[in-house]
Protein backbone atom coordinates (compact mmCIF):
# COMPACT_ATOMS: atom_id res chain seq x y z
CA UNK A 1 0.00 0.00 0.00
CA UNK A 2 1.58 3.13 -1.21
CA UNK A 3 0.12 5.62 1.45
CA UNK A 4 0.87 5.82 5.04
CA UNK A 5 -1.76 5.83 7.64
CA UNK A 6 -3.08 8.65 9.53
CA UNK A 7 -1.07 8.05 13.20
CA UNK A 8 -3.69 11.34 14.44
CA UNK A 9 -5.78 14.06 13.82
CA UNK A 10 -9.81 14.77 13.71
CA UNK A 11 -11.94 13.43 11.23
CA UNK A 12 -15.64 13.48 11.38
CA UNK A 13 -18.19 10.82 10.74
CA UNK A 14 -21.84 11.45 9.37
CA UNK A 15 -24.24 10.33 11.46
CA UNK A 16 -25.60 9.43 14.96
CA UNK A 17 -24.26 7.30 17.52
CA UNK A 18 -25.94 4.36 16.34
CA UNK A 19 -23.75 1.33 15.35
CA UNK A 20 -24.79 1.20 11.71
CA UNK A 21 -23.91 4.59 11.95
CA UNK A 22 -20.08 3.55 12.39
CA UNK A 23 -20.07 0.58 9.66
CA UNK A 24 -19.45 0.57 5.83
CA UNK A 25 -22.04 -0.22 3.88
CA UNK A 26 -21.62 -3.24 2.01
CA UNK A 27 -20.76 -3.29 -1.63
CA UNK A 28 -20.27 0.54 -1.94
CA UNK A 29 -17.70 1.15 1.24
CA UNK A 30 -15.94 -2.13 0.55
CA UNK A 31 -14.93 -1.42 -2.73
CA UNK A 32 -12.04 1.13 -3.65
CA UNK A 33 -11.82 3.97 -6.46
CA UNK A 34 -8.53 5.96 -7.90
CA UNK A 35 -7.04 7.92 -5.87
CA UNK A 36 -9.21 5.85 -2.40
CA UNK A 37 -9.21 3.10 -0.48
CA UNK A 38 -12.52 1.60 0.70
CA UNK A 39 -13.75 1.78 4.29
CA UNK A 40 -15.96 3.48 6.65
CA UNK A 41 -15.65 7.65 5.06
CA UNK A 42 -15.00 10.37 7.25
CA UNK A 43 -13.78 14.14 6.59
CA UNK A 44 -11.57 16.71 8.03
CA UNK A 45 -14.24 18.76 8.11
CA UNK A 46 -17.72 18.97 9.45
CA UNK A 47 -20.47 19.14 7.36
CA UNK A 48 -23.00 22.41 8.31
CA UNK A 49 -26.51 21.23 8.92
CA UNK A 50 -25.63 17.65 9.01
CA UNK A 51 -25.14 15.59 12.28
CA UNK A 52 -21.33 14.55 13.17
CA UNK A 53 -19.71 12.58 15.41
CA UNK A 54 -15.68 13.56 15.91
CA UNK A 55 -13.21 10.49 16.09
CA UNK A 56 -9.97 11.13 17.08
CA UNK A 57 -7.26 9.06 15.03
CA UNK A 58 -5.30 8.65 17.54
CA UNK A 59 -7.28 6.24 19.50
CA UNK A 60 -7.71 3.72 16.64
CA UNK A 61 -6.64 0.42 17.58
CA UNK A 62 -5.58 -2.24 15.15
CA UNK A 63 -6.25 -3.81 12.89
CA UNK A 64 -8.26 -0.31 12.20
CA UNK A 65 -6.19 2.36 10.06
CA UNK A 66 -7.03 5.45 8.26
CA UNK A 67 -5.85 6.58 5.04
CA UNK A 68 -6.43 9.92 2.81
CA UNK A 69 -7.28 10.32 -0.11
CA UNK A 70 -5.31 11.49 -3.12
CA UNK A 71 -6.20 13.90 -4.94
CA UNK A 72 -3.71 13.63 -7.32
CA UNK A 73 -5.04 9.87 -7.87
CA UNK A 74 -8.94 11.32 -8.11
CA UNK A 75 -9.63 10.67 -4.52
CA UNK A 76 -11.50 13.85 -2.87
CA UNK A 77 -9.81 15.90 -0.56
CA UNK A 78 -10.26 16.01 2.55
CA UNK A 79 -11.90 12.41 2.56
CA UNK A 80 -10.67 9.94 5.29
CA UNK A 81 -11.30 5.61 5.40
CA UNK A 82 -10.82 4.19 7.88
CA UNK A 83 -10.20 0.33 7.25
CA UNK A 84 -8.99 -3.01 8.72
CA UNK A 85 -5.58 -3.90 7.90
CA UNK A 86 -3.47 -7.04 7.51
CA UNK A 87 -0.13 -7.87 9.50
CA UNK A 88 1.74 -6.67 6.28
CA UNK A 89 -0.43 -2.90 6.20
CA UNK A 90 -2.44 -3.75 2.85
CA UNK A 91 -6.10 -3.72 3.12
CA UNK A 92 -7.88 -6.84 4.61
CA UNK A 93 -10.50 -7.32 2.27
CA UNK A 94 -12.07 -10.33 4.10
CA UNK A 95 -12.24 -8.47 7.11
CA UNK A 96 -13.44 -5.17 5.70
CA UNK A 97 -16.17 -7.49 3.64
CA UNK A 98 -17.18 -9.21 7.27
CA UNK A 99 -17.60 -5.73 9.03
CA UNK A 100 -19.59 -4.26 6.44
CA UNK A 101 -21.94 -7.43 6.02
CA UNK A 102 -23.05 -6.92 10.50
CA UNK A 103 -23.98 -3.53 9.61
CA UNK A 104 -27.71 -3.32 10.53
CA UNK A 105 -27.32 -6.41 12.64
CA UNK A 106 -28.87 -6.92 16.03
CA UNK A 107 -25.14 -7.20 17.48
CA UNK A 108 -22.51 -4.25 16.92
CA UNK A 109 -19.06 -5.83 15.30
CA UNK A 110 -16.08 -5.58 17.36
CA UNK A 111 -14.88 -2.82 14.76
CA UNK A 112 -18.15 -0.74 14.92
CA UNK A 113 -17.08 -0.83 19.09
CA UNK A 114 -13.93 -0.39 17.93
CA UNK A 115 -14.81 2.89 16.39
CA UNK A 116 -17.11 3.72 18.72
CA UNK A 117 -14.59 4.31 21.30
CA UNK A 118 -12.81 6.49 18.88
CA UNK A 119 -15.64 8.95 19.45
CA UNK A 120 -14.63 12.38 20.86
CA UNK A 121 -17.30 13.95 23.79
CA UNK A 122 -18.24 16.73 22.65
CA UNK A 123 -17.11 19.05 25.62
CA UNK A 124 -13.90 17.46 26.04
CA UNK A 125 -11.11 20.04 27.04
CA UNK A 126 -10.07 21.22 23.71
CA UNK A 127 -12.95 19.94 21.94
CA UNK A 128 -14.82 22.32 19.41
CA UNK B 1 -7.98 -11.73 10.96
CA UNK B 2 -10.07 -13.58 13.16
CA UNK B 3 -12.58 -11.71 14.84
CA UNK B 4 -13.06 -13.74 17.94
CA UNK B 5 -9.83 -12.24 18.82
CA UNK B 6 -11.00 -8.85 18.14
CA UNK B 7 -14.03 -9.69 20.65
CA UNK B 8 -11.46 -10.76 23.74
CA UNK B 9 -10.16 -7.17 23.29
CA UNK B 10 -12.89 -4.92 24.25
CA UNK B 11 -16.35 -4.48 26.31
CA UNK B 12 -19.06 -6.53 25.56
CA UNK B 13 -20.82 -5.25 22.33
CA UNK B 14 -24.31 -4.35 22.71
CA UNK B 15 -26.99 -5.32 20.51
CA UNK B 16 -27.70 -2.65 18.10
CA UNK B 17 -31.59 -3.61 18.65
CA UNK B 18 -33.32 -5.55 21.44
CA UNK B 19 -36.33 -6.02 22.70
CA UNK B 20 -37.39 -4.76 26.20
CA UNK B 21 -39.59 -5.59 28.76
CA UNK B 22 -42.00 -2.83 30.60
CA UNK B 23 -41.07 -2.56 33.86
CA UNK B 24 -42.10 0.15 36.80
CA UNK B 25 -41.01 3.57 36.57
CA UNK B 26 -37.78 4.20 39.14
CA UNK B 27 -38.86 4.90 42.59
CA UNK B 28 -38.99 9.18 42.71
CA UNK B 29 -35.83 10.20 44.95
CA UNK B 30 -36.22 11.64 48.13
CA UNK B 31 -37.45 15.37 48.13
CA UNK B 32 -35.95 16.59 50.63
CA UNK B 33 -32.17 15.91 52.11
CA UNK B 34 -28.63 15.66 50.68
CA UNK B 35 -28.03 14.62 46.84
CA UNK B 36 -27.46 11.23 46.29
CA UNK B 37 -24.65 10.57 44.61
CA UNK B 38 -25.65 6.74 43.37
CA UNK B 39 -24.26 5.20 40.38
CA UNK B 40 -26.56 5.77 37.23
CA UNK B 41 -27.75 2.98 35.66
CA UNK B 42 -27.62 3.23 32.27
CA UNK B 43 -29.35 0.07 31.61
CA UNK B 44 -32.45 2.08 33.47
CA UNK B 45 -32.10 5.23 31.66
CA UNK B 46 -32.40 2.85 28.45
CA UNK B 47 -35.58 1.19 29.89
CA UNK B 48 -37.06 4.90 30.88
CA UNK B 49 -36.50 6.63 26.91
CA UNK B 50 -37.65 3.97 25.33
CA UNK B 51 -40.99 3.78 27.57
CA UNK B 52 -41.15 7.50 26.46
CA UNK B 53 -40.03 6.36 22.75
CA UNK B 54 -43.14 3.73 22.70
CA UNK B 55 -45.89 6.44 22.88
CA UNK B 56 -43.66 8.15 19.70
CA UNK B 57 -43.59 4.92 17.87
CA UNK B 58 -47.49 4.59 18.39
CA UNK B 59 -48.08 7.67 17.39
CA UNK B 60 -46.10 7.57 14.11
CA UNK B 61 -47.32 4.02 13.17
CA UNK B 62 -51.01 4.73 13.87
CA UNK B 63 -50.48 6.44 10.51
CA UNK B 64 -49.57 3.61 8.34
CA UNK B 65 -48.72 0.03 8.95
CA UNK B 66 -46.05 0.03 6.33
CA UNK B 67 -43.78 2.02 8.92
CA UNK B 68 -41.89 -0.36 10.99
CA UNK B 69 -39.69 0.93 14.40
CA UNK B 70 -37.18 -0.84 16.06
CA UNK B 71 -35.07 0.41 19.31
CA UNK B 72 -31.46 0.21 20.44
CA UNK B 73 -28.75 1.39 22.34
CA UNK B 74 -24.84 2.10 22.03
CA UNK B 75 -22.28 2.73 24.28
CA UNK B 76 -18.75 3.60 23.94
CA UNK B 77 -15.31 5.37 25.84
CA UNK B 78 -16.78 8.76 25.26
CA UNK B 79 -20.81 8.36 26.10
CA UNK B 80 -22.42 5.91 28.52
CA UNK B 81 -25.60 5.78 26.44
CA UNK B 82 -27.43 6.44 23.30
CA UNK B 83 -30.42 5.01 23.04
CA UNK B 84 -32.72 5.11 19.63
CA UNK B 85 -35.61 4.10 17.47
CA UNK B 86 -35.14 4.02 14.39
CA UNK B 87 -38.41 4.54 11.60
CA UNK B 88 -38.14 3.27 8.60
CA UNK B 89 -40.92 1.70 5.75
CA UNK B 90 -38.76 -1.94 4.32
CA UNK B 91 -40.79 -2.20 1.54
CA UNK B 92 -40.02 1.43 0.11
CA UNK B 93 -36.20 1.22 -0.06
CA UNK B 94 -35.99 5.11 -1.59
CA UNK B 95 -37.39 6.34 1.43
CA UNK B 96 -34.51 7.12 3.97
CA UNK B 97 -34.98 6.03 7.66
CA UNK B 98 -35.16 8.43 10.58
CA UNK B 99 -33.93 8.06 14.14
CA UNK B 100 -35.00 9.74 17.26
CA UNK B 101 -32.59 9.47 20.18
CA UNK B 102 -31.06 10.83 23.23
CA UNK B 103 -27.50 10.38 23.69
CA UNK B 104 -25.05 11.31 26.53
CA UNK B 105 -21.59 11.73 26.61
CA UNK B 106 -19.38 12.34 29.11
CA UNK B 107 -18.27 15.79 30.33
CA UNK B 108 -17.27 18.54 31.19
CA UNK B 109 -15.44 17.03 34.07
CA UNK B 110 -16.09 13.60 35.91
CA UNK B 111 -18.93 14.28 37.55
CA UNK B 112 -21.26 15.64 35.07
CA UNK B 113 -22.71 14.24 31.31
CA UNK B 114 -24.05 16.20 28.20
CA UNK B 115 -27.14 15.60 27.04
CA UNK B 116 -28.72 16.12 23.42
CA UNK B 117 -32.02 14.58 21.76
CA UNK B 118 -31.62 14.53 17.50
CA UNK B 119 -33.83 13.28 15.10
CA UNK B 120 -31.87 13.03 12.01
CA UNK B 121 -31.92 11.12 8.56
CA UNK B 122 -30.18 7.81 9.19
CA UNK B 123 -28.05 8.02 5.44
CA UNK B 124 -27.54 11.60 5.11
CA UNK B 125 -27.46 12.94 8.74
CA UNK B 126 -29.90 15.45 8.18
CA UNK B 127 -30.93 17.12 11.58
CA UNK B 128 -34.40 17.03 11.58
CA UNK B 129 -34.99 18.39 14.93
CA UNK B 130 -33.15 18.44 18.01
CA UNK B 131 -33.34 19.72 21.94
CA UNK B 132 -30.76 22.15 23.51
CA UNK B 133 -27.92 20.24 24.59
CA UNK B 134 -27.94 20.48 28.53
CA UNK B 135 -25.12 19.23 30.77
CA UNK B 136 -26.14 18.29 33.80
CA UNK B 137 -24.67 16.75 37.43
CA UNK B 138 -23.94 12.77 36.72
CA UNK B 139 -26.58 11.89 39.53
CA UNK B 140 -29.36 9.19 38.75
CA UNK B 141 -31.98 12.22 39.91
CA UNK B 142 -30.56 14.71 37.65
CA UNK B 143 -29.56 12.02 34.76
CA UNK B 144 -33.03 10.64 34.49
CA UNK B 145 -35.28 13.99 34.45
CA UNK B 146 -32.48 14.85 31.74
CA UNK B 147 -33.69 11.64 29.74
CA UNK B 148 -37.13 12.25 30.14
CA UNK B 149 -37.36 15.85 29.02
CA UNK B 150 -35.17 14.66 26.27
CA UNK B 151 -37.11 11.81 24.97
CA UNK B 152 -40.71 13.74 25.60
CA UNK B 153 -39.46 16.51 23.35
CA UNK B 154 -38.95 13.81 20.62
CA UNK B 155 -41.73 12.15 21.49
CA UNK B 156 -43.95 15.76 20.23
CA UNK B 157 -42.41 15.33 17.28
CA UNK B 158 -44.36 12.46 15.31
CA UNK B 159 -45.16 15.06 12.41
CA UNK B 160 -41.41 15.33 11.80
CA UNK B 161 -41.00 11.88 11.79
CA UNK B 162 -44.19 11.60 9.30
CA UNK B 163 -42.69 14.10 6.89
CA UNK B 164 -39.32 12.94 6.92
CA UNK B 165 -40.62 9.51 5.72
CA UNK B 166 -42.95 11.00 2.60
CA UNK B 167 -39.54 12.11 1.04
CA UNK B 168 -37.47 10.21 -1.33
CA UNK B 169 -33.84 9.53 -0.54
CA UNK B 170 -31.09 11.82 -2.45
CA UNK B 171 -27.84 9.46 -2.43
CA UNK B 172 -24.89 11.03 -1.64
CA UNK B 173 -21.70 10.47 -2.54
CA UNK B 174 -19.77 8.41 -0.29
Amino acid sequence: MATEPLSEGIVYRRGQLKSRDFTPRPGKDTVGRPGQLPGLSTFRTPTPGKRVQKIDLARLRPPLRAFADDPAKGGTAGHVAILPVDDSGEVDQALLEEWAASRGSAETHPLTQFVLDTVVPQMEAGSS
Amino acid sequence: MNTSSLSSQQPQPIGGTDHLEMTEPPAAPPRDGPVVRDAVDWDEVHRLIQRVFDDLASRVCEQSLHIRAMNGRTAAQAFPLFSYRTFDIPTDHAIESIAAGVDFQKGPGDDSVTVRGDIVREDTGDILFETEQRVVPLTRTDVFAAAEEASRALSQQAAVILDGLEQPCVPEAD
